[in-house]
C-alpha cells in the first residue's frame, strides 16, 4: 500500500474490512476534522479579512471559508463570491448568499470575464494543499481570475510550530461517532490520518499538507512572475500577500 | 461515481430534459462535450447547447463522496456580454434532480 498512512492507521488500513478513503471530503466527520485542522486558531477569520479586505472590491475565496464569517462578512456589504466545488463545505451558507458560489473557476470567468477579481484568497491553510508543481500551475493560471493588480492572500504553518505539535494523536467525537486523528511531519510534508468505526464500518482516511517557509514560498511566486511579502508572522501561522509583477 | 459513457444515449436525453426543464423559452441543440480543468486542477465535463437566443452549459462536478455528481447549469443570451447560473442540480442514478433554480 503506497497510501500515506503510520503507525496505528496504517494497521486499520491493512485490514480488507477496513475501507481506506483517499480524500477527506468523502467523509463528513473527516471533513469536519480537516477543516479545523488547517483554519489555525491563532487568527480569527473575521478580523484578518476585516483588516485586509477593502468593501467596493470584488473579492473570491477559493476553497469554503468558515460559513458564519462569509455571511458576516457578506451582510457587512464585502464583495464576496467563493469557489468550492464539495456541497457539502457550503451547507451553511445563508440563502441570501448562495448565489455567490461557483462551483468551478470557469463559471465565474464565464460569468464575470476575465480579470474581475481585485482580490483572490485562500482560506485557512488552502495553499498547502498544492505541492510545488501544482502552486507553479495555479499561479501561472490564476491572472484570468485578478485584475492587473489584483492580490492573492493566504496563510501557511510556520513550520517549526508545526514540527513542534504534530505526532499527537487524539479523538473527538462528531456526529455520534469518534474520529481518530494523527499527524506526522514527513520531510516537508504534514500528514493527518483519521479512523472511525461507524457502526459496522470502518474508514481510515489521510490528508497531506506541503510545509513551505516563507522565503521559499515567495521565491517559488517570483518564478511566475509574482511578487509576495509577509504581512503577519505569528506563533502558528505567516499571512502572505502575492501580486503578479507588471 | 456516474460513468458518462454506459447508456451514453440515455445520458443525453436526461441532459436534454434537464435543459429544456431549466430553459423552457428557447429550443436548444446540443453542440459539443469536453472536459476542462479550471485554475484549481478541478477537472470538470461539460456539454454545450445552442439555441435561437441563447447558449447553455451544463457542467457536472464531481463530490468526492461519490454519491452524486453536482450539476450547474448556466445561459447567456446571445446579445449579453456574459452567462449567469440559471440552476444546480444533482446527477444520481442516471437522473438529473433539480436543486434550485437561481433568481
Amino acid at each position: 500500500m503506497d497510501k500515506p498512512l503510520f503507525g496505528p492507521f496504517s494497521r486499520k488500513g491493512s485490514y480488507s474490512r477496513v475501507e481506506v478513503i483517499d480524500s477527506v471530503f468523502a467523509d463528513r466527520r473527516f471533513t469536519t476534522l480537516f477543516q479545523e485542522a488547517i483554519h489555525p486558531t491563532e487568527i480569527d477569520d473575521l478580523t484578518l479579512y476585516r483588516r485586509y479586505l477593502k468593501k467596493g472590491e470584488r473579492v473570491l475565496f477559493y476553497g469554503a471559508l468558515d460559513a458564519e464569517a462569509f455571511n458576516t462578512l457578506c451582510g457587512e456589504g464585502y464583495d464576496l463570491y467563493m469557489v468550492e466545488s464539495e456541497t457539502e463545505l457550503c451547507a451553511n451558507v445563508d440563502p441570501r448568499f448562495r448565489n455567490r458560489i461557483y462551483g468551478f473557476s470557469m463559471d465565474v470567468v464565464d460569468c464575470f470575464g476575465e480579470h474581475a477579481f481585485e482580490s483572490l484568497v485562500l482560506p485557512g491553510t488552502k495553499i498547502s494543499c498544492y505541492s510545488r508543481g501544482e502552486l507553479l500551475l495555479f499561479l501561472r493560471r490564476v491572472g484570468q481570475l485578478l485584475t492587473t493588480e489584483g492580490t492573492i492572500l493566504c496563510h501557511i504553518w510556520n513550520a517549526s510550530h508545526v514540527r513542534r505539535v504534530a505526532h499527537n494523536v487524539g479523538s473527538r467525537r462528531i456526529d455520534g461517532c469518534t474520529v481518530f486523528y494523527g499527524s506526522q511531519v514527513s520531510g516537508d510534508q504534514l500528514i493527518l490520518n483519521l479512523y472511525l468505526k461507524d457502526r459496522n464500518r470502518e474508514k481510515v482516511g489521510y490528508a497531506v499538507q506541503h510545509l513551505y517557509e516563507a522565503n521559499a514560498l515567495i521565491d517559488l511566486a517570483r518564478l511566475c512572475s509574482h511578487a509576495g511579502r509577509t504581512l503577519y508572522t505569528g506563533d502558528t501561522v505567516t499571512v502572505l500577500e502575492f501580486q503578479r509583477i507588471s | 461515481m456516474e460513468n458518462h459513457t454506459e447508456n451514453h444515449r440515455a445520458f443525453e436525453q436526461v441532459c436534454l430534459q434537464f435543459v429544456e426543464l431549466v430553459v423552457p423559452e428557447d429550443m436548444l441543440d446540443f453542440v459539443n462535450e469536453q472536459t476542462v480543468v479550471d485554475v484549481f486542477h478541478q477537472s470538470v465535463y461539460q456539454r454545450l447547447y445552442q439555441g435561437k437566443r441563447s447558449r447553455v452549459k451544463l457542467s457536472f462536478v464531481r463530490q468526492s463522496h461519490g454519491r452524486h455528481e453536482r450539476v450547474f447549469l448556466t445561459i447567456r443570451e446571445l446579445d449579453a456580454p456574459h452567462y449567469e447560473v440559471r440552476a444546480e442540480g444533482v446527477f444520481r442514478d442516471g437522473e438529473i434532480w433539480l436543486d434550485h433554480v437561481r433568481k
